[in-house]
């Protein structure tokens, strides 16, 4: 018995070291640049995992799956941690890191922290992943209609947002 | 470009931006809330949901959707119509699980058969194990009688019939701990233990549908657990009608018949209990009830436990309080809520006064919550009602947060690490 459970845990630290750097920059993305919470959304999304994974292994792409159970938790989570919110606007902390131009980083964390947690999963999901309208339904047990409204609606937002500056950004 | 398209290249610059900083640190804690949470899973079977299932060591087959719907479908065989055959040699297939039971309910209209069983081909274990076993026998229906689809699923399993677990299947469960609207255990004839549950797949009923279960547990070991609901699946579907489609009787007719006893003969007979690592659960209800302040007169009045878990209720003249409590270890990573404070040997205390989860009206629970620093972890929880789904039977809970972190304290759950 301790030898199978053992290269349970294996097999899914090894899974789970190879997902978690991409976990994590979705979760930087979902939470608009907040760190702390993206990194407790990436424990909390491989915990889930983990519990799931004897049944997970025999899903085509757990990759994926590992994803869609991120987008899951930070709409659950969101639910319940909104009265602690980050106030909008503020600088996320980690950006100094980063290489060329943080400014307009800051200001695309920013334009996404001014959407609705569940506009910017569809934003993350269709224009981060790749994910087809009814890939992203699926994902955030939504219809595709609604998928489809709230991607027009989030576009139109970070157009206003962002519209000048993207430009300049595409041009690097 | 397009906007979309100058948006993703922005996307995937910025998020390219962000890298982690200590990844193995994020996997093991990730590894650690996995393992809580299946724990915590093994505590919700006795504190949350209906019985004592999962500690079976074949609740997956539920789990994993056999029963309605239709999610994990692709790896159960679908049975064809095969007729109702005696398994050969005591080993089931899927097909034949479904036509055992197909052959054993009234007339009516049965659709989404779904059966496993152990003449099918290996396939991985499900939540707590990665190597191949034989799939578990079990077959699920959704029955129409005329007037409303229900579910209905069945289990069999070669379980030692002298084990606590086994005997927490066919035990019914306090009122304290779970809702339901009836429940009989009994014994039968031939030294056999025959539990017939009536109650919710919801105990707090946030759903109606309801569950009706009946479980069979024979001297030899053999355990046949079949539960029907008044909806087309056990969780996420409309109720149909008002009570599930088989009557009592009808429930009973099908968990007792002979043939589960010959799929069950043609299973192993079971290993060893693997251990959960988790404190025995009589253990700590014995150690729970002599714990329990002397002198203020408190009788007990329920009582039960499932591995790592026990509770208690109790009256001390004024009103019923609920009393449980939860051992268990590996829970370093839990931050202990309310008033913290930390002793010189570097347990983690929290004290915390909060609303009842399940429900009941006015009902607060009263926490003391401890973490040793190699992760031993005791909390005692008092309600001031003796179920927390019902409204306050008296303004405090009968014992006091001091009361509560001297019982969490005691040495005596040292032992139990």
């Amino acid at each position: 018995m301790g030898g199978s459970r053992w290269s349970r845990a294996e097999e899914f630290r090894e899974f789970a070291a190879g997902r978690a750097g991409q976990l994590f920059r979705s979760a930087c993305l979902l939470t608009s640049g907040d760190t702390h919470l993206a990194e407790d959304l990436v424990q909390e999304t491989l915990g889930r995992m983990y519990a799931l994974w004897g049944r997970v292994a025999r899903i085509d792409n757990p990759a994926a799956y590992a994803q869609t159970v991120l987008v899951r938790t930070f709409l659950t989570h969101r639910r319940r941690r909104s009265a602690t919110e980050r106030p909008l606007g503020e600088v996320p902390e980690r950006l100094a890191a980063a290489g060329d131009d943080p400014a307009l980083r800051v200001a695309l964390l920013d334009a996404l922290g001014q959407l609705s947690p569940k506009d910017r999963a569809v934003v993350v999901l269709r224009y981060w992943e790749d994910r087809s309208i009814e890939e992203t339904a699926d994902a955030m047990n939504v219809s595709s209609a609604a998928v489809r409204t709230r991607s027009v609606r989030a576009l139109a937002k970070l157009r206003e947002l962002l519209g000048g500056s993207l430009a300049e950004y595409a041009a690097l | 470009m397009p906007f979309e398209d100058r948006l993703g290249e922005a996307l995937r610059h910025t998020g390219h931006s962000f890298e982690l900083d200590d990844r193995r640190d994020l996997v093991e804690s990730g590894l650690l809330r996995g393992r809580r949470r299946l724990a915590r899973r093994r505590t919700a079977a006795v504190a949350g949901s209906v019985l004592a299932l999962a500690t079976v060591g074949l609740g997956g087959a539920y789990a994993a959707g056999l029963v309605g719907g239709g999610h994990g479908g692709g790896d159960s065989s679908v049975a064809g119509p095969a007729k109702p055959t005696r398994p050969v040699g005591g080993k089931a297939d899927g097909a034949q699980m479904v036509a055992l039971l197909k052959s054993l309910l009234p007339a009516g209209d049965v659709t989404k058969e779904q059966g496993s069983g152990p003449a099918d081909p290996a396939k991985p274990a499900n939540a707590d194990d990665a190597s191949l076993v034989a799939p578990a026998p079990a077959a699920s229906v959704v029955f129409d009688d005329g007037r409303g689809a229900g579910a209905i699923g069945l289990m069999v399993n070669r379980v030692d019939p002298a084990a606590e677990s086994s005997g927490q299947q066919v035990s019914c469960p306090a009122k304290a701990v779970v809702h339901y609207d009836a429940c009989t255990a009994e014994k039968l004839a031939d030294g056999s233990r025959f539990m017939l549950f009536q109650g919710y797949e919801y105990p707090d009923r946030r759903e109606p549908t309801k569950h009706w279960r009946a479980v069979l547990l024979t001297p030899k070991g053999a355990l046949v657990d079949v539960s029907e609901w008044n909806a087309p699946s056990e969780k996420g579907a409309a109720t149909t009608r008002d009570t599930p489609p088989l009557t009592v009787a009808q429930l009973r007719t099908v968990a007792t018949a002979p043939q589960w006893l010959t799929v069950a003969d043609g299973l192993a007979a079971p290993a060893e209990e693997a251990g959960s690592g988790m404190a025995s659960g009589s253990a700590v209800e014995k150690q729970l009830l002599a714990l329990l302040p002397a002198g203020k007169g408190l009788k007990v009045v329920e009582k039960g436990n499932q591995d790592g878990f026990a509770f208690a209720v109790v009256d001390d003249g004024k009103g019923k309080s609920l009393v449980q409590i939860n051992v268990q270890s590996r829970m370093s990573d839990v931050s202990p809520r309310g008033e913290t404070s930390t002793l010189p040997d570097g347990t983690r205390i929290g004290l915390d006064k909060e609303p009842g989860e399940k429900g009941g009206a006015g009902v607060v629970q009263w926490i003391a919550d401890t973490v040793r620093p190699d992760g031993f972890r005791v909390v005692v929880a008092a309600f001031n009602a003796g179920d927390q789904s019902e409204p306050a039977t008296r303004t405090a809970p009968v014992l006091t947060l001091d009361q509560l972190r001297t019982i969490a304290l005691d040495p005596h759950w040292l032992s139990m690490r």
